[in-house]
């Protein structure tokens, strides 16, 4: 019995390695180049790019289930999906859990449970996620057995997208109580809630060949979030943000950082200097009326256990420290 | 969602389960509640989504006596959000004594108590954006607030509690967003109510005007007004029938009386002991809120001397006086037609500005032009460019001599009033008149608290505040009733012998008529009353949804009985 974890370098493959080996499982961190944390923790490896299918039959030699958590632009997250598919479908691999997102449901507003439709104005990580998510239905019918995760916006230590930056920015005052522009749902999910939903999806028989939410109930609005992360960052009092500003960040900050971003990223030099950036798409998030239900992960895989206010303690704790 | 009231036909038969009459923060505040709930809403908002104005002539009106009453154009906007596009911020709840019938007050006691409304209020606070319902000085901000001087706690005096500030939070930009998104709220924007209909105790249609000459109505299961203090009355008096030949709602003729503001002024000079440190400004709570000490006479104190409920602040010098030597205060005073009608009112008095006078601004300016210099640069900061405001003025006085900011309770008064006038708006509708009156017992709230507080600030030995009784009354009424708090016109009460609406907020004499906002207050309470409005906005809120909620409890218990049989 080994786990294979694809794309364990990343931010919740790193978790979910550390968990299952701190559980005491057989697990194989699956990674592109030799990673130094996973060899320190004597954690096994196995070099490969899912986007090359020649390498994977090796890959997952012994492997009996597999979780991808593999990231990366629309096409290669589509063609790794395919690949390593069609390998676990070869290698007769018995659980394969495949981490969606919730970003299946586009700008859809209202109270979203597991079947809501997928596709409403979807942008392109959407979309390439609605594709792999067909992929795995279709090695689900040729007898593998499947679950897809769609968490929410992942929080907690680690959590770059929505820790980290979203630290960053409230201590600039480049975000903070935003008024109208923040009555949007924040859905949040603990990183923790989403490795132990990923465990639990491992190994309970009744969840093959589901897909399930994964997010917090009585999710804060934006605006709830920001004064509370703040207020245990110590940033205080809470910068209230003029609408004004907003607007100027999306609409003239943002193309000069994007395109800074781009560069340093080309010439792979300086891209932890440039400043983060609030794109015109994650302002729109903020007022997002959306509320995601994980009823299901509820009943099968367990309901999230760290609470709010310890998330937030958590995250404090990790970003603060940075 | 929405909808342009001039893009309907005339004619046009709007039908709906809630109409809500008014856009302000008692009209939005019940709106947004029933965004998601089932229930059908149409909220008619008298005016486009900002100033507009031949929108705003709608509110043209007399007074009867102009020197106690600003112009009735003032402290109102008929516009989506409502008057909150120009309020203060100011927020504080109700104290019980005020709910309490007192026998020293006439007309007092409501036919609730403050438990009733209690529960309504950390809500309230939320929406108007005045943070969590801390109200407690020692415990608003972390470590708690500054006292105003080390030993200096009048005994007469609660000096614990405070007042919030709001951003000040502008309804109708704030939550338009959501009634936009809601696809149970229909907005019609630039309707103008001129009439209610109601046969017998129905409440049938509104009957709404644009200003380009349509007309239709509004027909629903319920009708609740909340247009505000003034423009109810006259909405419920002008909607005059053969069944209701005085107007709706005014069988017991009480609609429109108990007219209420409140009693407010600068007077005083308290004086700290020379070396005093004195704190009279705002702290911040953690999520950024303004709060500020005030001291408000004890309940008991109140009982003690038959007097009704007040609260004072500690006040920079009046501006008009060049005597008080402070630059900035110069500045502002002469700063005068930048500022607007409703904040230059109690800043810059009546007094006509005479070139002596102008000049001694003058040189006070000049005698600390760095002070004014940062003084303006940190205004721009904190207050223009600000989204979350500094609420007001302040600036420490020369030698700790402070003026007192009151701010009391009017008792009701059945010959203040709210009337039908001579004049015509352009739908032919008869104009408001506002008679504002007030009585002695108003003039001696503020008279025996500022006794007491001479009293009890010698008994600290901390300040002394010297006062002249016989001037109360004109220091109180130099700029007349206190402007944008319209109170009591449709007062609630036990019977309609003595009130308009009953405990529910609905119309004695109808089953399906309702008012929301400051109009339904018995009494004024020291409080500035946007907080309370919002807070019974909630209230009637909650006892709608159970009202149009679908009796299915009953049918439930019987289906459960009948399988246990």
């Amino acid at each position: 019995m080994s786990i294979l974890v694809a794309g364990a370098a990343g931010f919740v493959g790193r978790r979910l390695v550390g968990k299952l080996q701190a559980e005491g499982r057989s697990v194989i961190a699956g990674v592109r180049k030799p990673n130094d944390a996973f060899a320190r923790l004597g954690i096994e490896q196995r070099i490969f790019d899912a986007e090359k299918p020649e390498t994977l039959a090796s890959a997952l030699m012994g492997v009996t289930q597999v979780v991808n958590c593999i990231m990366g632009s629309p096409a290669s997250m589509i063609a790794s999906t395919r690949n390593l598919l069609d390998a676990a479908v070869k290698a007769g691999v018995q659980r394969f859990v495949h981490f969606s997102s919730i970003a299946v449901f586009g700008n859809a507003e209202g109270e979203i449970g597991d079947d809501f439709p997928v596709g409403q104005n979807v942008d392109a990580y959407g979309q390439a996620k609605i594709d792999c998510e067909h992929l795995v239905r279709k090695a689900q019918q040729q007898g593998l057995r499947t679950v897809i995760l769609r968490p929410a916006l992942i929080y907690g230590p680690g959590s770059e997208q929505w820790t980290g930056r979203i630290a960053r920015l409230l201590r600039w005052s480049r975000l903070g109580d935003l008024g109208a522009a923040g009555d949007g749902i924040c859905n949040l999910i603990h990183v923790d809630d989403v490795v132990a939903a990923a465990i639990a999806a491992l190994d309970r028989p009744e969840a093959a060949n589901k897909a399930f939410n994964l997010a917090m109930a009585d999710a804060p609005d934006w605006n709830r979030y920001f004064k509370d992360f703040s207020r245990v960052l110590g940033f205080k009092p809470v910068f209230r943000v003029p609408g004004r500003n907003l607007r100027i960040e999306t609409k003239l900050v943002a193309i000069p950082l994007k395109i800074a971003e781009i560069v340093t990223g080309k010439i792979g030099f300086g891209r932890g200097l440039v400043p983060d950036l609030i794109s015109p798409s994650l302002a729109r998030l903020f007022n997002l009326d959306a509320r995601y239900h994980s009823a299901r992960a509820d009943i099968v895989l367990g309901p999230p256990a760290v609470s709010y206010a310890e998330g937030l303690r958590q995250s404090a704790d990790w970003a603060g420290k940075r | 969602m929405m909808l342009e009231a001039s893009q309907l036909q005339s004619g046009t038969v709007l039908s709906t389960q809630l109409c809500i009459v008014g856009a302000g923060p008692a009209g939005i505040s019940l709106a947004l509640q029933f965004i998601g709930s089932g229930v059908d809403v149409v909220l008619v908002a008298g005016g486009k989504t900002g100033h507009d104005e031949a929108a705003q002539a709608l509110y043209a009106g007399e007074v009867a006596d102009e020197a106690l009453h600003s112009p009735l154009t003032e402290y109102r906007h008929r516009q989506l959000g409502g008057s909150s596009a120009t309020w203060g911020g100011r927020c504080m709840p109700f104290d019980p004594i005020d709910f309490e019938r007192r026998d020293f007050i006439v007309g007092s006691g409501w036919p609730i108590g403050h438990d009733d409304i209690a529960p309504f209020y950390p809500h309230a606070n939320a929406l108007a954006e005045a943070g969590d319902f801390e109200y407690d000085a020692r415990k608003a901000t972390e470590g708690g607030m500054l006292p105003i001087a080390a030993g200096f706690d009048p005994a007469s005096f609660d000096s614990d509690r405070i007042e919030r500030f709001s951003c000040p939070t502008d309804f109708g930009a704030r939550y338009r967003h959501r009634l936009a998104k809601a696809t149970n709220i229909r907005v019609l924007l630039d309707a103008h109510a001129v009439e209610i209909r109601a046969s017998g105790g129905k409440a049938e249609a509104i009957v709404l005007r644009t200003l380009d000459g349509k007309e239709f109505t509004v027909e629903a299961e319920r009708h609740v007004i909340a247009a505000g203090g003034i423009e109810t009355a006259r909405l419920l008096l002008a909607s005059r029938s053969e069944a209701h030949p005085a107007g709706i709602g005014n069988a017991g003729d009480q609609v429109g009386r108990n007219y209420l503001c409140h009693i407010a002024g600068t007077y005083g000079d308290l004086a700290f002991a020379p070396g005093t440190s004195v704190f009279h400004g705002y702290d911040r709570a953690w999520d950024g809120v303004y709060c500020r000490r005030r001291m408000a006479l004890r309940p008991e104190v109140q009982r003690e001397h038959g007097i009704g409920n007040v609260v004072m602040r500690l006040h920079h010098p009046r501006l008009p006086d060049p005597a008080h030597g402070r630059g900035i205060l110069s500045a502002i005073y002469l700063a005068k037609p930048f500022i607007s009608y409703e904040y230059s009112k109690r800043l810059h008095g009546g007094e006509a500005m005479t070139p002596g006078h102008i000049l001694r601004h003058g040189f006070n300016i000049l005698r600390e032009p760095f002070g004014v210099a940062g003084f303006l640069l940190n205004w721009v900061k904190v207050r223009t460019l600000a989204a979350r405001k500094f609420p007001s003025l302040i600036v420490a006085p020369r030698n700790n001599r402070f003026t007192l900011d009151i701010h009391a309770e009017q008792v009701p008064n059945l010959d203040s009033r709210v009337m039908l006038g001579a004049g015509l708006d352009v739908f032919g509708k008869p104009l408001a008149r506002v008679d504002w009156r007030y009585k002695p017992k108003d003039i001696e709230t503020v008279r025996v608290a500022l006794e007491l507080l001479r009293r009890d600030a010698a008994a600290t030995g901390k300040a002394s505040l010297d006062f002249d009784p016989e001037g109360v009354a004109e220091a109180m009424l130099r700029d007349g009733a206190y402007g944008g708090h319209h109170i009591g016109t449709t007062r609630m009460g036990a019977d309609p012998q003595t009130g308009v609406v009953d405990r529910e907020c609905r119309v004695f004499g109808t089953d399906n008529l309702y008012v929301a906002g400051s109009a339904i207050f018995p009494t004024s309470s020291q409080a500035n009353p946007t907080l309370t409005i919002v807070a019974f906005s909630l209230r009637l809120a909650a006892h709608l949804k159970r009202e149009f909620q679908p009796k299915r409890t009953e049918v439930r218990t019987s289906a459960i009985k009948g399988a246990a049989a």
